[in-house]
């Protein structure tokens, strides 16, 4: 690897893992998915203009892989209905090294994984990202329409699994 | 900016912190790296064995056929078996492979490369890539090779996958493209080897199981099997193989394999490469039944269309993947909780898919 190359993933890597991380909802899904990402960018760099392109275009390989990825892979994720809130022991291990631990009140973790592939990305792309429209339909090849029609769709959705809960805190 | 968005931006910020450590890439990064060169020199070695192989039997590749148009001949319809025409097995040169697409099948020699949604590969000399749907040239693969095949949806009613009837291959005037009625399918092909790929045309496997007729009867001497609900009849040299965890991989089906996997596991595996050539993609005859927790688990609700055979509803998947060479199958079976998954090779005329297709019911 070239030593442009290798500083830009020194420099950018992190940034690519925390998006791919919301994209896969798993750490080392995510790292995974950004490795892929940066090979591919790495064979593509002679054709880039410069080292600034590098970051526009590993985040787009990264956002067709994960669409990609989820096509291939046959994941076992099923909605599996409502978990009972079971006490933890006072010194147990988180489950999910500590993750778990974010205050999550209004539910939006977990309905984000009910969403479609392409739903999630958007609204990765849209609301941490800050990605525009037009960004956002470059990154995965669609129209700004089918943008925007994944975000409504999406945020349609989240509303719809977290109106309950949401129902349930009111006094 | 409503409620929920704001909610959603802040979400997704504490989770990134929450998640947020010093990734180890380059370790990775550097393998994955170099598995690509070598993917890239697998693609040069495959046309370089491919040239010699064509050098040693005589065989040449380059061979230019006219790329004049061809007068035009009927596709005629293969030996009606129980009045169900299959798949013509006769029209696949020794040395080529087939390559299914929608209700039509081409063959091409086997070095070729394919190229769909689920692979791609390029590199070296290739002499031939075939294109299945709106795949896009993949970048940075330099030129296209001299032979170029698209198989493309042919318009209206072109998603259907069981061809209407057989008609003509209509040669364009050019003798570049080849619009084919009745397969759904636009096949456009380039290259002194264009005639002869086209005049392999035929309907695919696909088709001849999905086809309008009567149930193919099960040979005497097939075995039986009850698994997950289901009961089905294979071809009696075909060995049983059971599993119990489902490891989310799964391109091609172990040829002449009963595979039985009760899916009460589910791991994630490291999935191994397809070589996305003619003859590494082609299909094996075979059966894959995965029932239980994890057997369907990933697959779309949606169905091109569903039958009651013998109290299972037997729903059809549309192929996955970016794979024409199976059949996938979700069958409710009364009284068991997951939906059976059911992934049917089909290879051949499609007359043994048929068969084991049709003699699927609950057990």
């Amino acid at each position: 690897m070239d030593e442009e190359f290798g500083r830009f993933v020194a420099a950018r890597g992190r940034s690519l893992c925390r998006a791919a991380y919301l994209l896969t909802g798993d750490w080392q899904s995510g790292e995974d998915l950004v490795q892929e990402a940066l090979a591919r960018t790495y064979q593509r760099r002679n054709r880039l203009r410069d080292a600034s392109a590098f970051e526009p275009y590993a985040r787009k390989v990264l956002v067709t892989q994960f669409l990609s990825w989820r096509r291939r892979h046959w994941h076992g994720e099923l909605p599996h209905g409502a978990v009972a809130d079971l006490p933890r022991p006072p010194n147990a291990e988180p489950a999910d090294g500590g993750l778990g631990e974010v205050e999550d009140r209004s539910g939006l973790w977990p309905a984000l994984r009910e969403l479609s592939p392409q739903q999630r990305a958007v609204l990765v792309l849209r609301y941490y990202e800050d990605l525009t429209e037009a960004d956002i339909a470059a990154a995965l090849g669609c129209s700004p329409g089918a943008v925007k029609t994944h975000a409504a769709r999406g945020l349609e959705r989240l509303r719809r699994i977290t109106a309950p809960r949401t129902e349930e805190r009111r006094p | 900016m409503t409620d929920l968005e704001d909610a959603l931006r802040g979400t997704l910020q504490a989770r990134a912190d929450a998640a947020d450590r010093e990734p180890a890439l380059l370790p990775g990064l550097e393998r994955r790296i170099s598995r690509a060169r070598r993917r890239r020199l697998l693609g040069s070695a495959l046309a370089v064995t491919a040239v010699a192989a064509a050098a040693i039997t005589g065989v040449s590749l380059t061979t230019a056929t006219s790329p004049h148009p061809e007068p035009s001949r009927n596709v005629t319809a293969p030996t009606p078996h129980r009045g169900v025409p299959l798949t013509d097995v006769g029209r696949t040169p020794h040395g080529w492979a087939p390559v299914p697409y929608l209700g039509a099948q081409i063959s091409v020699p086997t070095s070729w490369f394919i190229e769909s949604s689920y692979s791609s590969i390029c590199g070296g000399h290739v002499r031939g890539m075939v294109f299945l749907g709106g795949t896009k040239t993949p970048g940075g693969c330099g030129p296209l090779p001299a032979n170029v095949v698209r198989l493309l949806p042919a318009g209206p009613g072109a998603s259907a996958l069981v061809p209407r009837a057989l008609q003509p291959v209509a040669l364009g005037p050019s003798g570049m493209d080849w619009a084919t009625r009745g397969y759904g399918v636009k096949v456009v092909a380039i290259g002194p080897l264009a005639g002869r790929v086209v005049r392999t045309l035929t309907r695919s496997p696909l088709s001849v199981v999905l086809a309008r007729g009567p149930a193919f009867a099960v040979p005497r001497g097939w075995q039986w099997h009850e698994f997950g609900g289901l009961r089905f009849a294979t071809p009696p040299s075909w060995a049983v193989q059971r599993y119990n965890s489902w490891a989310g991989c799964g391109f091609n089906i172990a040829a002449r394999i009963v595979w039985l996997n009760d899916a009460k596991k589910f791991s994630v595996a490291s999935c191994p490469g397809t070589l996305a050539t003619a003859g590494g993609m082609a299909a094996n005859p075979g059966i894959e039944v995965s029932a239980g927790r994890y057997g369907a688990a990933g697959f779309s609700s949606t169905t091109v269309g569903c039958r009651m055979a013998g109290g299972a509803r037997l729903c059809v998947l549309p192929p996955q993947n970016g794979n024409w060479g199976m059949l996938q199958v979700l069958a409710q079976v009364p009284g068991q909780r997951w939906p059976v998954l059911v992934q049917l090779g089909l290879a051949g005329s499609g007359a043994t898919a048929r068969t084991i297709f049709d003699s699927i019911r609950a057990g």
